[in-house]
């Protein structure tokens, strides 16, 4: 890859003739998916992919354009300054230099690994769960990528970083007594994740509870999600605190920074410093070092996350939240979502419902108004409890409700233990009175 | 670069290779509330080499196709090293050789920048201009694509496409009362595509603010007339996604559910998915895999009549291809994919079938759809309550859901109208989102769907 060896610096210095402030995020990736369907490897891939982002100022306004035709870079130029005529006016600096953030985001294991490691992975978990449930049809998704990013600015900053990550999705289907059964196991890491035993055993006791449909009426019952499930609630969350979500004025959150809104057993924070956080990262994406920022403190909202140009545009200063990919100019995100645990078990919180559901997969997550907290989920995989036991599977019923409201009045419990699900690290929550539809009698 | 391909390809050491190649121009307007958020112009080249060998495949993408050879090779290598023993054929194809160009009275790429960013500026200040709208989005876009495919067996194409559109939205807020309504246009038949919808934009502005004042109905089972676009959404994510042969042909028992000649609902139920259409999101002369596009059944009569296959699928299952292997860019391979999906209209009036509803729901278009297998939920963008045969007041957060075999043989009255819609979005598969399709049909009525709500 020598050709693109000066390539940030000799886009950023064509652009500097034009413009009065530039910056080039430069993109090398390589990602290898391994794929199995119904139990058999499928096949083996290899994408490479390399991309420039200009970003530019001028006459006080901002704009873009990107490319991975790197033959053609005076176009790149030529297209940013056309997108400046009509751009956003600028409401920021370039930084000039850029403090890191210590955190590991490179992984030599994941770096070194070949598609073997991850073959071989995939089919012993595959037995594994076959041995268990032998009609079961599993598709396996195992990937390793590494992005080496550059970023320099007109103000002198120049940046650059390799990081690696590791994914893996494990979904298996049987047809049960109540028809079809789909359970799914998923985790993303930088440093090496593979579907291992523990996995497999989760899966096979999903499948074992869920022998049995038991019916279910249309009632208010107390609900125990599942970590894994949680983020389709969390997403409400994530979008609330976005500074440009904010910005806009649609945020439900706008002017109550200070103001208790849940329960204060809640305290969420944004870590993008987590060592092997699949969000984690030294920098933003802009250059600014990245830090730990309190979203809400005890249920009481601290404040909202910011990239350069949200931050001026409201007279905040940047959170270190910038996102992007070459493709995009930066906008405000969540990196690692962590929600801290509480006191329970949750082995405990189950065997303390007395009627109840605990649910492991929903359907349908973000269709809701779910920007306002509404969520209306239908239940993938999930199960009636009842004085502390499992008694079956609940099918083709709906779980609904706001989120904030939930948080805020009917919170019961945070599980001690906590997962990551995508990048979001969570307890189970039990709240109580939930409404629940069923469609069967 | 033809003989490039070419060249590359007599380097291919396994049953089967293809090479696609790629140029994409991108042009975007966005607008977000009373900032530009987006405005410009991107390329993006690029290609990918597919190997095949008893039953496995390799892929490599690229943006430089400059080692084309060298991709050939490796793509071969990732191919046999999965394939073997249990392999079979590909479905066979008569090799095409043909040039696809496009040629549009109004090409969007003649329109200036300027008076792009001047149209969404004044379909987001219509928006705008009403007083208890908080935020608006509206976006235009317009993609000129040139692909190349070339393959082992001596399929040479080269197919040109423009897609144009835009989509529009409004947030209403009132307290922590926040609502949304959206409308769409889009397609292949250029510019126009986007003029004149400052009617629509206003209409959907209007219900944004009604919706604050809707309630939620009542959880539970209800009659539902659904519009086309909500009918669309049905057709294409509840059943469609059932009826790609890629979800079937390496599981005997969905074999068993999607049997051929089994009856999925009334006689008057006809479902169609129809690349061939022109004009459309969804419409493509040729797949990805060099296949003709064409209209295929997939309910004709209330009976399940075919399924959508690629050359894999349908050689394993041993059918006829359909042009159906899409892929939404080189940066993946093609997998069994919709294209214009929709319910065929019939003769009830949209007038007799609110009539003939004592009790019922109207729900029109989607917020989001989705679906696990044979479960599916839905949130309609909006509805009304439907009392005594008329319609009533408006309801907020009717979320759909129910078994989408048990739904199909519910839907017992179909409409006399037809409405297709691409929007600017469209389908998510196997981490390849947004394809362009779309989907439609008539309004329809079905019994006895599960509402969440209260």
């Amino acid at each position: 890859m020598n050709t693109t060896k000066n390539m940030p610096e000799r886009i950023l210095s064509l652009a500097k003739r034009e413009a009065e402030a530039c910056e080039v995020l430069f993109v090398e990736m390589e990602e290898s998916p391994v794929k199995f369907q119904a139990n058999r490897l499928h096949s083996l891939e290899t994408k490479y992919t390399s991309g420039a982002g200009l970003r530019i100022v001028k006459d006080g306004r901002i704009g873009f354009s990107c490319t991975t035709d790197l033959s053609k870079l005076k176009e790149l130029v030529v297209n940013s300054m056309a997108s400046a005529k009509y751009g956003q006016e600028a409401k920021f600096t370039f930084p000039k230099k850029a403090e890191k953030a210590a955190v590991e985001v490179l992984s030599p294991e994941v770096k070194e690994a070949r598609p073997e490691t991850f073959v071989e992975a995939g089919r012993k978990s595959i037995a594994g769960l076959l041995a268990e449930v032998p009609e079961m049809k599993c598709d396996v998704r195992l990937t390793r990528s590494m992005a080496r990013i550059r970023l320099v600015n007109s103000a002198g900053l120049e940046v650059g970083i390799t990081r690696t990550l590791s994914h893996f999705d494990f979904s298996g289907l049987v047809i049960g007594p109540g028809g079809l059964l789909w359970v799914y196991e998923g985790k993303s890491s930088r440093k090496l994740v593979l579907p291992g035993k523990k996995a497999v055993s989760k899966l096979a006791e999903q499948v074992r509870l869920a022998q049995k449909v038991v019916p279910l009426s249309n009632k208010p019952l107390p609900v125990l999600f599942a970590p894994e499930v949680m983020p389709n609630l969390w997403h409400a969350i994530v979008m609330g605190v976005n500074g440009k979500t904010a910005q806009k004025g649609a945020s439900p959150l706008v002017g109550k920074v200070g103001e208790r809104l849940l329960d204060e057993r809640v305290t969420i924070t944004d870590d993008p410093t987590l060592d092997w956080g699949p969000g984690s990262s030294p920098w933003d994406d802009e250059g600014v070092k990245s830090r730990k920022n309190v979203l809400f403190e005890k249920g009481v909202l601290q404040g909202f996350l910011y990239d350069l140009q949200t931050a001026g545009m409201v007279g905040a200063k940047s959170t270190g939240s910038a996102r992007r990919s070459f493709s995009s100019l930066p906008y405000p995100s969540v990196t690692n979502l962590v929600v801290k645990p509480g006191g329970d078990k949750l082995q405990d919180l189950v065997k303390g419902m007395k009627e109840g559901l605990l649910i492991y997969g929903v359907i349908g997550g973000g269709q809701s108004n779910l920007l306002a907290g509404d969520f209306s989920l239908n239940i993938g995989l999930g199960y009636k409890v009842e004085n502390g036991r499992i008694t079956g599977r609940v099918k083709d019923a709906m779980v609904s409700g706001n989120l904030y409201a939930l948080l805020k009045n009917n919170l019961v419990a945070l599980s001690r233990e906590t997962e990551w699900a995508g990048n979001i690290k969570t307890p189970a929550v039990l709240f109580r009175d939930v409404s629940v539809a069923s469609g069967k009698k | 670069m033809d003989a490039k391909i070419r060249k590359a390809l007599k380097q291919a050491t396994c049953e089967y290779a293809e090479v696609r190649l790629e140029e994409a121009t991108r042009t975007a307007v966005t607008y977000m509330g009373k900032e530009l958020e987006t405005i410009g112009t991107a390329d993006d080249v690029g290609g990918n080499v597919r190997a095949y060998h008893q039953g496995g495949w390799g892929f490599v993408s690229f943006n430089d196709a400059k080692d084309l050879s060298g991709y050939v090779r490796e793509a071969c290598r990732q191919a046999k090293l999965v394939g073997g023993g249990n392999g079979f054929p590909l479905a066979e194809v008569k090799p095409i050789q043909d040039e696809v160009w496009v040629s549009l009275p109004d090409d969007p790429r003649k329109v200036d920048l300027a008076e792009k960013e001047k149209l969404m500026r004044r379909y987001n200040d219509l928006i705008l201009g009403h007083p208890k709208i908080q935020t608006s989005a509206t976006r235009y876009e317009d993609v000129f694509m040139r692909r190349t495919f070339a393959n082992t067996q001596g399929a040479f194409i080269v197919e040109e496409r423009i897609y144009c559109g835009t989509a529009y939205s409004a947030t209403a807020k009132e307290g922590t009362n926040v609502q949304f309504s959206f409308g769409r246009a889009g397609g292949t038949r250029g510019w126009k595509t986007v003029l004149g919808w400052e009617a629509e934009v206003e209409k959907i502005t209007k219900e944004a603010v009604d919706l604050l004042k809707a309630e939620k109905p009542e959880a539970g089972t209800y009659t539902v007339i659904a519009d086309p676009s909500l009918g669309g959404v049905f057709a294409h994510e509840a059943f469609g996604h059932l009826s790609e042969a890629d979800f079937i042909y390496q599981n005997e028992r969905f074999k068993e559910i999607m049997t051929l000649g089994k009856r999925f609902g009334v006689d008057s139920l006809s479902i169609v998915d129809d690349g061939s259409i022109p004009g459309e999101r969804g419409s493509l002369r040729y797949d990805d895999e060099g296949v003709p596009t064409r209209k295929n059944y997939l309910i004709k009569d209330g009976i399940l009549v075919g399924r959508l296959h690629n050359r894999e699928t349908a050689g394993k299952m041993e059918e006829k291809v359909t042009g159906n292997a899409r892929a939404i860019s080189f940066r993946h391979a093609p997998i069994v994919r919709m294209t214009n999906t929709y319910i065929e209209p019939r003769n009830w009036t949209f007038e007799k079938l609110i009539q003939d509803t004592d009790h019922g729901i109207y729900a029109i278009d989607a917020l989001g759809g989705n679906t696990e297998l044979e479960m599916f939920t839905f949130s309609a963008a909006k509805a009304y309550l439907i009392q005594d045969g008329k319609l009533g007041p408006m309801v907020r957060d009717v979320i759909l859901s129910g078994n989408v075999f048990e739904t199909m043989k519910a839907i017992d009255a179909i409409g006399n109208d037809f409405h297709l819609d691409g929007g600017l979005g469209g389908c998510g598969k196997g981490g390849q989102v947004p394809l362009p399709v779309s989907d439609g049909g008539p309004h329809i009525r079905i019994r006895n769907v599960v509402i969440g709500g209260k």
